[in-house]
């Protein structure tokens, strides 16, 4: 699926009407020199089933775009929490010694960074190496490291200390959050019973036009 | 049916293809973290625009660090002996690049995954030392900032014109001679974390002149430029104070102290100011002890004098020393309970100087000015823009290092403040009683201040 997934949406939607256009193509001819005489009752039995079929075909659709949006979404809102704990790190290391707040920020900077140019090109390969490998993970044990063992000092008040192991955790959990929705498939069950729901209704679609003869309508 | 099947393959993976992911913020966030907006040292408005393209109009103006060569810095310090006050200053080096890890831990830590590696060289605490040194260090184009020198005389007319006009920076821990900062100029690569003697002058005027009520006070100098601007400030300042006579005497260190004693015991002086440098200092003092009535002469000293080799000649005198007052540091807990412990456990007693603290705060800045002005190549290597490296330092505003609050000025001052101790012998914040040190008298001065003449 990655390479479907890929492609750019130009190419994607005029593969898919391509698809259901060849195959409506085929269909229709198909029909039309089988169905002979049976038209008329072919046809009148179709346009019963058009709303159930129609219905089944909406709801499926509709419930994967819905699924498959929402993890956009969530992924996104990720993305947005890893941004806030981020700028809650850094204010929170303001108030330490400013050799400390340099350390914090710059291996901050540096997470950042790999996330940026290199974890979000792991998390769309399909290749699981790349993900272990990516940068990103290195500069998040390095941030780690740091925050956690200047947090314990006790020289930094329990405040300060506090805002920086949350917001730490926080972009930890929001990088296990975005590899566990990159490592996500979507069902595929569903995309295929919705894609028989569609042919079947393209195909009940055929029916009821070829009763009304010759003349097509998409 | 099309347009809802390309939609569902469209959304279905949220890093890749047409619908996903948009990871601008966390773009527009690394960039304004590595600019160092959220440093209260740097703040909006002052953080650094770096280009490759300047490096490709004028490679010299940029030092390219390939993927696996060290960050080359310099100490250009007063390292003659094992006891020399550059000793101290290298110390502090040490340990900043120790910290590079966040922890002291005796293993050197790494910059931008490379290690940092120091040339070292001696000032001679002259000109010639500082010009020659220069010269040495300038010939490596690798060379990325030097922390030194130790003595105001190596760099004054020395050393810093040579660094400015190379574009390399240079950063001292010691030099606090007035005219070093006196003017600003924009070509200048100077910068300094230790106090300016305008401040130390003014707080040693105020102890002599205040505090000990003394009336006839002689200044000896050394002939160095330190000894000389801290000099002239003390006399000025303590002029104030009703002091009817000051006189001034120069030393080198083949003159003859015991004679220089006897004249200043002989004119009826009753306390000398002597900012000088080691081993002149300890030659004048143990010649007043040596002298007839040289212990009821007030012997009052500066920071070049406190050091280690001078505390057993300041025990046979009336010996007061000025400097940091490095009892302030105890208020620091960073100095208290990393700092300190990580400097005895590395060198096994207690710190030969002052100046070891504003020399860890020096190659921090230059580690900060480093980190917010390098570029990141995408082969691995890093292009530093000389420029870059200065406008770094030139706003830093609020920096808490570990020896002062520090905020650069244009003309290099870094120190906007200090408190300076006077310390009595053998309580001297240097060698073996140094954990008994307390100053007999201390004050907290700004730069403004004392230019102000408050």
């Amino acid at each position: 699926m990655t390479w479907l997934t890929n492609l750019p949406i130009g190419v994607m939607l005029f593969l898919a009407l391509f698809i259901v256009g060849i195959i409506s193509g085929v269909a229709y001819w198909f029909l039309h020199s089988r169905i002979g005489d049976n038209r008329e009752r072919n046809g009148m039995a179709a346009a019963a089933y058009m709303t159930a079929l129609g219905s089944l075909f909406a709801i499926l659709t509709g419930f994967l775009i819905n699924s498959e949006y929402a993890t956009l979404r969530q992924a996104q809102s990720l993305v947005g929490k890893e941004s806030a704990a981020a700028s809650r790190l850094a204010w929170a290391s303001e108030t330490l010694p400013s050799v400390d707040t340099a350390l914090v920020q710059q291996r901050l900077g540096a997470y950042l960074f790999d996330s940026h140019t290199s974890d979000f090109k792991a998390f769309g390969s399909s290749d699981a190496e790349a993900v272990q490998n990516s940068p990103g993970f290195q500069s998040m044990r390095e941030l780690q490291s740091i925050s956690f063992t200047i947090a314990s000092r006790l020289y930094v008040v329990s405040s300060i200390s506090n805002a920086m192991e949350e917001s730490t955790a926080e972009l930890t959990n929001v990088r296990r959050d975005l590899l566990s929705i990159a490592g996500s498939q979507m069902p595929l069950e569903l995309l295929l019973l919705s894609a028989i729901a569609g042919f079947a209704l393209i195909i009940n679609a055929l029916f009821v036009a070829l009763r009304s003869g010759e003349t097509l309508s998409l | 049916m099309a347009l809802d099947l390309a939609l569902i393959v469209g959304i279905s993976a949220p890093f890749r293809g047409p619908f996903k992911v948009d990871s601008s913020p966390v773009e527009t966030m690394a960039s304004e973290v590595q600019s160092g907006l959220y440093l209260p040292w740097v703040g909006p408005g002052d953080t650094l625009k770096t280009s490759a393209n300047a490096c490709k109009d004028d490679a010299s103006a940029c030092v390219r660090i390939g993927p696996d060569d060290p960050l080359q810095l310099a100490a250009l310090l007063r390292l003659g002996s094992s006891d020399a006050s550059g000793v101290d200053a290298y110390r502090g080096i040490e340990l900043a690049i120790d910290y590079l890890d966040g922890t002291f831990d005796g293993l050197p830590g790494q910059l931008f995954n490379r290690d940092v590696a120091v040339w070292k060289l001696d000032d001679r605490c002259s000109a010639e030392g500082g010009r020659s040194g220069a010269g040495q260090l300038l010939n490596d184009e690798l060379l990325i900032a030097t922390i030194g020198t130790t003595c105001s005389g190596a760099a004054y007319q020395a050393a810093e014109p040579l660094f400015s006009e190379a574009g390399v920076l240079l950063v001292s821990a010691q030099n606090t001679a007035p005219v070093l900062t006196a003017k600003a100029d924009e070509d200048s690569t100077y910068f300094r974390t230790a106090p300016n003697d305008l401040i130390q002058g003014a707080v040693v005027a105020d102890f002599v002149g205040g505090d000990l009520g003394l009336d006839r006070i002689a200044v000896v100098s050394d002939g160095s430029v330190y000894s000389n601007e801290l000099g002239t400030v003390f006399e000025r300042k303590v002029g104030s104070y009703g002091v009817e006579m000051t006189k001034s005497f120069s030393v080198s260190p083949l003159s003859d102290f015991s004679a220089l004693a006897s004249e200043i015991i002989g004119e009826g002086f009753q306390g000398v100011y002597m900012p000088v440098n080691s081993p002149v200092c300890e030659n004048l003092m143990d010649a007043i002890a040596n002298a007839q009535g040289g212990n009821q002469l007030a012997v009052v000293t500066s920071d070049a004098c406190v050091v280690t080799s001078s505390v057993s000649a300041a025990n046979r005198v009336n010996a007061y020393g000025s400097g940091p007052d490095v009892t302030a540091l105890a208020k620091n807990p960073f100095y208290e309970s990393e700092y300190k412990p990580a400097y005895l456990s590395s060198y096994g007693k207690e710190p030969l100087s002052v100046w070891n603290t504003s020399a860890f705060d020096a190659a921090n800045l230059v580690f900060d000015a480093i980190r917010r002005g390098a570029i990141v190549q995408s082969d691995g290597s890093l292009l530093l823009p000389r420029s870059a490296l200065v406008d770094a330092m030139r706003v830093v505003d609020g920096y808490e290092g570990v020896s002062n609050r520090l905020a650069c000025t244009p003309t290099g001052d870094c120190a906007q403040s200090a408190t300076i101790g006077i310390f009595r012998a053998p309580a001297w914040p240097v060698g073996v009683a140094a954990q008994f040190a307390r100053p007999v008298f201390s004050k907290t001065k700004t730069l403004t201040s004392v230019v102000r003449g408050r």
